[in-house]
């Protein structure tokens, strides 16, 4: 039990390390994720979710970065939010109530609410074996021992200041 | 062995106790002196829904706090404090000593102070057994009034048109949730519900509730009669802060903190509804009475008590509901007359965004659309984000006010994760409640 704990204690980890400069938006991640998570090629249950920059000439996934704060889980009012062996904060659907507090307390944007289910639901690193980095065909996300950090900062941020600006994409 | 005594077994008197276990591992003694077993407010509609069960509310049982190492007097109650001895005293004469204490009583619901406020079958929803009242008189067909269409009459809305009730919001000021969304969300929602088979009526006020028979009559100042049979009063709460006259701790709504949840009084603590701390955006000291705040107060407030120096940034006001499926969200200084203000409404959907800066900071911002709408509930955690760490966005301004629906790549650009990663609250990573544990 405390070697498990530690394990968690800014102790290295496996996490999804993105280089978004691989990225060719090909959306495999995102129908690898829904399929392992919910069964269904459905991107809008994928719990990473690849974001277009410069228009549509270039991509970034992003997905929970499994940080040590772990936003989601203290503000859990029912204790439903663990951490898994894989070192993933994890929702259990038999005691998630689907309240919504975990959305709006997360600051990274990567809690999701599944409407068929009622229940939250967010990136579990698909229990030590992620889908995503497994079907990328160009090594843009991997799953390996690397500090938590912002993957897609920089590239955004970089994308942002492009000629063209950050222009509208999608919606 | 230092002996922290905390008062009240909400959601920051549990964050404490739990903090203080996952800090000192039962090197303490811990007394909870509670008026109820400890239950999670935030769950109970979900019980009026009859989603969960009555044992799906306790977060933490009698042998749950005897397996943290705590000594829970429950049904006790604190009459005042005796600052200069250290001592807690409590109803009935009998004293507790403490080296730390943390004052967490929460709030109470208020009743509009009408004649028939408090007669049969006119509930507040606010304490568990205030919801086994109302879960017993509603069913199917039932005719029932709300008083008052803030947050928490809103939690309970889907719950009650759930169990088949015919239900008439009533709210004295001129829209719904004045407290949470602007006029234009306002709008949007009281015509979705309406719509929904909800009737709604603003600007309402209420002036007696009569027995019919069986049923309720409700008067209004103008208007015409409502009858029903149950009333629900979600008429708003107060802070439990009258025990604590005399005590010597400075208070204004609430007992006032500061950012390590301390109180002007040595050694006493104060934390969730009942305490008056910053506000993460203002800086200013104010009562948020909601389950996140109560939170992390506890959590600080115990990091403090168990000797960690741990100071908060403040807490950040934020609500989210869903309504009849869709979903309302707003976040810090969403109500700021000084603020640059960028908001799109996309009647048909229906959707509102609304974005306030100063400068190239996001101080607030209101969410609403169907949930359905997958981005309504993906945005809500980055729109959190811009505002809790106000991170400079200058550059996406423009592009957020052509299009305020947009910030999921102003978030990824902001920089906003990158300075989050390493911040923890309590300088340590958070782990999992069941890990944590007395070492025996």
């Amino acid at each position: 039990m405390r070697e498990a704990l530690s394990s968690n204690r800014g102790g290295a980890m496996k996490i999804l390390k993105i280089i978004p400069e691989k990225c060719t938006g090909c959306m495999r991640c995102e129908l690898a994720c829904s399929y392992e998570q919910t069964g269904t090629f459905q991107p809008s249950k994928a719990v990473i979710r690849v974001s277009a920059f410069e228009g549509h000439t270039s991509y970034a996934p992003y997905t929970c970065p499994q940080c040590d704060e772990a936003w989601c889980l203290t503000a859990c009012p029912v204790e439903a939010i663990g951490i898994s062996p894989a070192g993933a904060k994890d929702v259990a659907d038999d005691i998630c109530v689907g309240c919504k507090l975990c959305t709006i307390a997360c600051p990274y944007g990567t809690m999701f609410y599944d409407i068929d289910t009622h229940k939250a639901f967010k990136c579990d690193l698909c229990g030590g074996n992620p889908a995503c980095a497994s079907v990328c065909p160009t090594d843009a996300i991997v799953y390996e021992e690397a500090d938590k950090t912002d993957w897609v900062g920089p590239f955004a941020a970089e994308r942002a200041k492009s000629p063209a600006g950050p222009l509208a994409g999608v919606l | 062995m230092a002996r922290h005594v905390i008062v009240g077994g909400g959601t920051a008197g549990w964050n404490a106790i739990t903090t203080l276990r996952e800090l000192d591992q039962g090197d303490s003694e811990i007394i909870l002196v509670a008026d109820e077993t400890p239950y999670s407010r935030m769950v109970l509609p979900y019980y009026l829904a009859r989603d969960i069960a009555e044992s799906h509310v306790y977060i933490a049982s009698p042998p749950k706090l005897a397996a943290l190492s705590v000594d829970a007097r429950l049904g006790a109650r604190a009459e005042k404090i005796d600052a200069s001895a250290g001592k807690l005293i409590l109803e009935g004469g009998d004293e507790v000593e403490y080296d730390n204490l943390l004052i967490a009583t929460g709030s109470s619901a208020v009743k509009a102070p009408v004649p028939g406020a408090d007669g049969e079958n006119v509930h507040s929803f606010w304490t568990f057994p205030q919801a086994r009242a109302v879960a017993s008189g509603v069913g199917e067909g039932a005719r029932v009034a709300m008083i008052g269409a803030g947050f928490i009459a809103f939690t309970i809305l889907n719950a009650l048109v759930s169990q088949g009730v015919k239900l008439t919001v009533v709210e004295l000021e001129s829209r719904i949730l004045p407290r949470m969304i602007d006029d234009t969300g306002a709008g949007i929602v009281q015509d979705w519900l309406n719509d929904r088979g909800v009737e709604v009526r603003t600007s309402a006020q209420l002036a007696s509730i009569e027995d019919k028979g069986d049923a309720k009559l409700l008067k209004f100042k103008e208007g015409p009669d409502l009858e029903v049979d149950l009333v629900i009063m979600a008429t708003g709460i107060k802070p439990n802060i009258d025990w604590v006259a005399g005590s010597g701790l400075e208070t204004n709504q609430g007992i006032l903190v500061d950012e390590y949840c301390r109180t002007n009084v040595e050694n006493i603590y104060a934390a969730g509804d009942i305490a008056e701390g910053p506000d993460a955006v203002t800086g200013e000291k104010v009562v948020h009475a909601i389950e996140p705040t109560a939170m992390q107060h506890g959590r600080v407030a115990a990091a403090n008590m168990a000797g960690q120096e741990v100071a908060y940034k403040g807490s950040l006001l934020m609500n989210i509901v869903d309504v009849l499926d869709m979903e309302i969200a707003s976040f810090g200084a969403w109500d700021d007359a000084d603020a640059e203000v960028f908001e799109a409404v996309r009647a048909e959907r229906p959707a509102y965004r609304k974005l306030l800066f100063h400068g190239g900071r996001l101080t607030g911002a209101i969410i609403l659309g169907k949930t359905r709408e997958i981005w309504t509930t993906n945005d809500v955690g980055m729109l959190k984000g811009l505002v809790y760490t106000g991170v400079d966005i200058s550059e996406w301004k423009e592009h957020l006010r052509e299009n305020p629906f947009d910030v999921k790549r102003a978030f990824l650009a902001s920089g906003a994760a990158g300075g989050l990663l390493p911040e923890t609250i309590l300088g340590r990573p958070s782990i999992s409640a069941h890990e944590i544990a007395v070492s025996s």
